[in-house]
């Protein structure tokens, strides 16, 4: 089958070259023949080479996935700790600066977290944290410079994702989506403790918009499940006694109907 | 093991929770002063949402903005609570309750406020923390029971535990239990929403007794026992929507009713003491009678807009009496009304009319609507019986006319149109439209339209695609000075009625005349155009550009165009491909770089000579196929300074020496099928040092002898890309000749050998071939390639030879070779390959043993691909395979294709 196609192109090649020859009032039907033979002679090579050329993609493709599966936990780790020390230097080169430039000072507001973590943070971030703020207005500028602003409930890597988040979120507020975006991977990269802890000390701070946000991902998260899984996740103690709970079921028996078989409990 | 972790958790929680609680005592008595402000401002905010109506979703929002005053309910409804007294332990859990509730009350508020109410009855039976937290009033002023199966006892019981519900939902058969028990129980009730129920007179009694209800919408019910009057007496009731339902009669006296709907109800009598009200829907009431539609009407003397669709009794006099006692109506629907002819009806407010399918619209009901001279909107859809339409309202805006069929004269002075909609009128044949703020109009598909007048000095945007009976006329139109002087887009496809185009029009930027199959002549007089679609006109025989913006045009495939004038400042690409029979060409255009003349076979020296004065910046000339061009005419390329690329294949050309001596800078030169030229016409590329710049040279299909094509090879050694396919007189390419093996030459030609050998011997001494592209396919003449790495091919990437028939041993030593091609081979037999660098090898067809692809591939130690498909001997050897697969396993083969 194949050696008969490609004999006949190569017949139709000889064909061709030939009635060029003879006559010059078919020259158009044989360009149009020629163009043909070349058309079919490169679609051919086409075909050939397409096959290859959608194995080594698909090859290419399971590197870099392998690739990517390997190193992203280990890129994590060194991205984690490279921030947390970031962070650390960043602090402690802004502490001394801090004593040093006066500009610095009326632009900078110090925080002394529950570990002992000083951090310096902007105006406008401080500000953000409505606990924090009254505390400022509440006494004299010069005195706020001066002194760090002790937070006792507050831990050191609470108040570091607090403040990320609300640089992140100030940058990501041009649009709506991004800053959707945001949010969900600001969520989806907490643990249920790291949650728990950020919105007590977000609660304490009266920082809005992490709270709002924080508190919609909690909703999120126990909505359409069963009791016993809310309370696990909770880790809280069940207080009612049989009687009280089937009471409770009875009364409200109208929203637990129409409910999926998986969430009911 | 993560029980014991999380109450672990949990006991260090109990520990920052009493710290929380110091830490929030002393926060309140240190803010004193800012506390205050919040709860005025706390204050503020819900008083405003007392007198708004409030629906679940902004309820939801607000809760969050009244946080800090709940949180303050919630923590003294917690100090409220009842616990027993007397023993230790109960003194402990009492002290438990009370710190976990301080942690977490207000939190869970929060969180609870994203719940809707299934799940929120779900979270309060976790523990009765949360419990006391998800009986907050605030998440239960509205509620929605639609599709619910609530018991009277449940509903009653929601009813007693949350006073203040505001919005409340429901449907189904038990809903008038319910909703007696709402009225009688829920005093700050405002919205009520019944629906799929049977709701008796006993509601409607009890109604007035819902002082602070304000809407009321029942759907899909049947009203009353069916034979009494149903009366729906409230005083302070703004919103009534009454849709889908069984009554008889209905009488509705509320003396604050803004808005109310009776859609698509049955009732055959309505009595309305409503002075206030605006917005009357009564469509689709079939059973109404005329009667009870004017005594309506006529007894709401503020009503603005009305919606009598689909109400068949009404006719003239019936809206007669309505404006009358209507003085401010504005909006009419008055669409499937057939009896409705508006010949004598004066309705001079109104602003929008909907006439959807009225059959007794005619012309002469225009004469009323011209009396309506505040009019905006205009439907007239479906209205067969309308054979013309002529307007004078300076505020119109927006006109329907749809399904027409009758509909055959448009004429509009109407100078604030902006929107106009003409579609599925079939026998349209006239439009004139004078309109100031018109902008777009697209009127496609109308086959009799044959005159058009447009006096609309901001229309940018026109669209009269498939008009097929439109004439050149239409033509001065949208000429300068025809009416349209802000004309942009003019799209005028399969109007195959235009036969000569002319068009001049400084504000045209865009002209699609694509499927206009009639066109002969085309004259465009844009300055500013800069895009023309001319896709089948295939019987265009004249063509003026002069001047165009047009920065590139494609006239190919107008088999019919003899004479063409382009003047373009700003034309870059020209493509004539296919213009069979253009014989005079006047091309002006400075900064043209590209322009494709194939198949031109008419064009003469003399054109082609003046297109090189007049475009001396052409980089690109294609000349494939013209035939009339000779010396002369490539003569005058010399006034080309930037041509680098040249097309002259398919033509007679005997002798290549104009080219030589005018294109000293070309870069490549085409040749294809030139069967015509000397043996001797390229003796200056490789002798004379002609073309010095040449990088690519396709002789495909050529009858150039074997020594010519040795030559070239050898000595153009700037030459990168080579095409040879076809070449009957291409034997050998043996690039070993140079030392010994002196078979192929006979004892006669013994001298030009000798000097040949030097030549060759000479240039590879001096520098390396820079070729890197070798296309030999379909040469039937090939029987050796022998390149050996003396030979200086460091270059060389690609190298094809399939189709070669009667090609029988192939030696290659190119140390950078990637590609090799050698398909269809058939008479291939020795195959030896050192190229460490080959990764694709493709052998598809080859009359070759296995032992030989073994001991070919046995040093590409860089091979990716293998095609040996169709490969006879291949496919029988089972040891081959096990060496293939062997093969991959080692080197990474990664693509092996057998059969």
């Amino acid at each position: 089958m194949a050696k008969e196609s490609g004999s006949s192109k190569i017949e139709m090649l000889e064909i061709s070259n030939e009635a060029m020859a003879e006559a010059q009032s078919s020259k158009i039907e044989m360009l149009e023949i020629n163009n043909e033979a070349m058309a079919e002679a490169q679609s051919s090579k086409t075909v050939t080479m397409k096959p290859a050329e959608a194995e080594e993609s698909k090859t290419e493709t399971q590197k870099i996935t392998d690739e990517e599966s390997k190193n992203v936990p280990i890129a994590a780790t060194e991205e984690e700790s490279k921030k947390l020390s970031i962070t650390k230097v960043e602090e402690s080169k802004n502490a001394a600066t801090a004593t040093t430039e006066g500009e610095k000072e009326e632009a900078k507001v110090s925080l002394k977290t529950l570990d002992g973590v000083t951090f310096e943070v902007e105006a406008w971030i401080a500000k953000e944290m409505e606990t924090v703020q009254a505390y400022i207005d509440d006494t004299s500028a010069d005195t706020s410079a001066a002194i760090a602003i002790p937070l006792h409930n507050v831990a050191g890597r609470e108040l570091a994702r607090m403040v990320e988040y609300c640089k992140e979120h100030r940058r990501a507020s041009v649009s709506a989506g991004n800053l959707k975006e945001f949010e969900e991977r600001f969520a989806a990269a907490l643990n249920l403790y790291e949650m728990k802890d950020l919105i007590i000390a977000a609660n304490y701070l009266n920082t809005k918009k992490l709270l709002e946000s924080l508190s919609r991902c909690i909703a999120k998260a126990i909505k359409n499940k069963s009791v016993e899984f809310v309370r696990d996740y909770f880790g809280v103690t069940n207080d009612y006694t049989t009687e009280e709970e089937a009471q409770y079921r009875e009364t409200n028996a109208w929203a637990f109907r129409n409910v999926d078989e998986d969430s009911r409990n | 093991m993560e029980r014991n972790r999380r109450r672990s958790d949990g006991e260090s929680s109990s520990v920052s929770a009493e710290d929380t609680r110091r830490k929030r005592a002393r926060v309140y008595f240190d803010f004193d002063g800012p506390h205050c402000i919040v709860k005025c401002s706390n204050a503020g905010k819900s008083s405003a949402s007392v007198d708004e109506f409030v629906d679940y979703d902004n309820f939801q929002r607000s809760s969050l903005r009244s946080n800090d005053d709940d949180a303050l309910r919630s923590m003294s409804a917690g100090e409220e609570s009842n616990f027993d007294e007397g023993d230790d332990s109960d003194i402990s859990k009492v002290d438990d309750l009370e710190v976990k509730m301080d942690l977490t009350d207000d939190l869970l508020h929060m969180v609870f406020s994203f719940l809707d109410h299934p799940n929120l009855c779900k979270a309060a039976r976790v523990c009765k923390q949360w419990w006391t937290a998800s009986a907050h009033e605030v998440f239960w002023k509205s509620l929605n029971f639609e599709d619910r199966s609530i018991s009277v006892e449940q509903f009653e019981d929601i009813c007693r535990r949350y006073p203040n519900i505001m919005a409340i939902r429901m449907s189904g058969p038990a809903c008038n239990q319910l909703v007696m028990k709402a009225i009688s129980s829920l005093r700050n009730l405002e919205a009520l929403t019944l629906g799929r129920a049977h709701i008796m007179d006993n509601f409607f009694h009890a109604l007035a007794d819902c002082s602070m209800l304000k809407r009321l919408t029942i759907n899909d019910a049947i009203l009353g026992s069916g034979i009494q009057e149903i009366s729906v007496n409230h005083d302070r009731l703004c919103h009534l929507q009454l849709t889908k339902c069984r009554v008889m009669r209905i009488a509705v006296r509320c003396p604050q009713l803004e808005t109310m709907s009776l859609k698509r109800s049955n009732m055959a009598q309505t009595a309305l003491n409503c002075p206030l009200l605006q917005e009357l829907d009564i469509g689709s009431c079939h059973k109404l009678p005329d009667s009870a539609i004017r005594s309506a009407v006529t007894s709401c003397s503020q009503l603005v807009s009305l919606d009598m669709s689909n109400c068949s009794s009404v006719s003239d006099e019936t809206l007669r009496e309505i404006s009358m006692n209507c003085a401010n109506l504005s909006f009419l629907d008055a669409s499937y009304c057939p009896n409705l002819f508006l010949e004598t009806v004066r309705l001079p407010m109104l602003t929008v009319l909907k006439l959807h399918s009225c059959d007794g619209i005619t012309a002469a009901s225009m004469a009323a609507i011209s009396h309506s001279y505040m009019l905006e909107v205009l439907e007239l859809d479906n209205c067969s019986l309308l054979t013309s339409v002529s307007l004078d309202l300076p505020r119109l805006q927006n006109i329907r006319l749809v399904h027409c069929r009758k509909f055959a004269d448009l004429n509009l002075m109407t100078l604030t149109l902006s929107s106009i909609l003409v579609s599925n009128c079939p026998v349209l044949h006239r439009i004139n439209i004078t309109s100031n703020s018109l902008q777009k109009l697209t009127i496609p598909k109308q086959d009799s339209l044959t005159t058009l007048a447009l006096q609309c000095q901001s229309l940018q945007e026109v669209d009269l695609s498939e008009c097929e009976s439109l004439n050149n006329s239409v033509c001065n139109v949208f000429n300068d000075g025809g009416g349209c002087p802000m004309l942009k887009s003019l799209v005028l496809g399969n109007c195959e009625s235009l036969t000569s185009v002319q068009f001049i029009s400084t504000s045209l930027i865009s002209l699609s005349l694509g499927g206009c199959r009639a066109i002969t002549n085309l004259e465009l007089t844009c300055p500013n155009l800069e895009k023309v679609i001319l896709d089948g006109c295939d019987h265009l025989e004249r063509a003026s550009f002069c001047p165009v913006g047009l920065l590139s045009l494609n006239l190919g495939i107008c088999p019919k165009l003899n004479t063409l004038s382009i003047e373009a400042p700003f034309m870059v690409s020209l493509e004539l491909k296919g213009c069979g029979v253009l014989s005079e060409a006047f091309i002006n255009c400075p900064l043209l770089a590209s322009l494709d003349a194939s198949f031109c076979s008419q064009l003469t020296d003399g054109c082609l000579s003046a297109t090189t004065v007049s475009c001396p910046l052409i980089e690109s000339l294609i000349l494939m196929s013209c035939s009339s061009i000779g010396s002369e005419g490539l003569r005058s390329l010399y006034c080309l300074p930037n041509l680098t690329v040249l097309d002259l294949s398919y033509t007679f050309l005997v002798n290549m020496q104009p080219v030589f001596d005018s294109c000293l800078q070309l870069k490549v030169l085409k040749l294809q099928a030139c069967k015509y030229l000397t043996e001797t016409s390229l003796e200056p590329l490789y002798k004379g040092g002609a073309l010095p710049a040449l990088q690519e040279l396709d002789l495909s299909y050529g009858t150039l002898c074997q020594s010519a094509i040795d030559e070239l090879l050898a000595c153009c050694t700037n030459l990168t890309h080579v095409s040879l396919n076809g070449c009957v007189n291409m034997h050998d390419l043996n690039w070993g000749s140079s030392r010994g093996q002196s078979d192929n030459f006979p004892a006669v030609n013994t001298p030009s050998w000798a000097s040949s050998n030097e030549i060759i011997s000479e240039s590879s001494e001096h520098s390396a071939r820079l070729l890197q592209n070798l296309y030999c396919v379909g040469c039937p003449n090939i029987r050796k390639v022998v390149i050996p790495l003396r030979e200086n091919c460091f270059h060389l990437l690609f190298l094809n030879l399939s189709l070669s028939a009667n090609l029988k041993v192939v030696d290659v030593t190119c140390l950078n070779l990637c590609f090799l091609n050698l398909s269809n081979c058939s008479s291939l037999e020795i195959l030896k390959l050192e190229c460490p660098k080959l990764t694709s090898l493709f052998l598809q067809s080859c009359n070759i043993d296995d032992e030989a692809v073994e001991a070919a591939i046995s040093k590409c130690t860089m091979l990716e691909t293998l095609d040996v498909r169709f490969c006879p001997k291949v496919r029988e050897q089972t040891q081959f395979v096990i060496f293939l697969h062997h093969f991959a396993c080692c080197l990474g083969l990664l693509s092996i294709l057998t059969i």
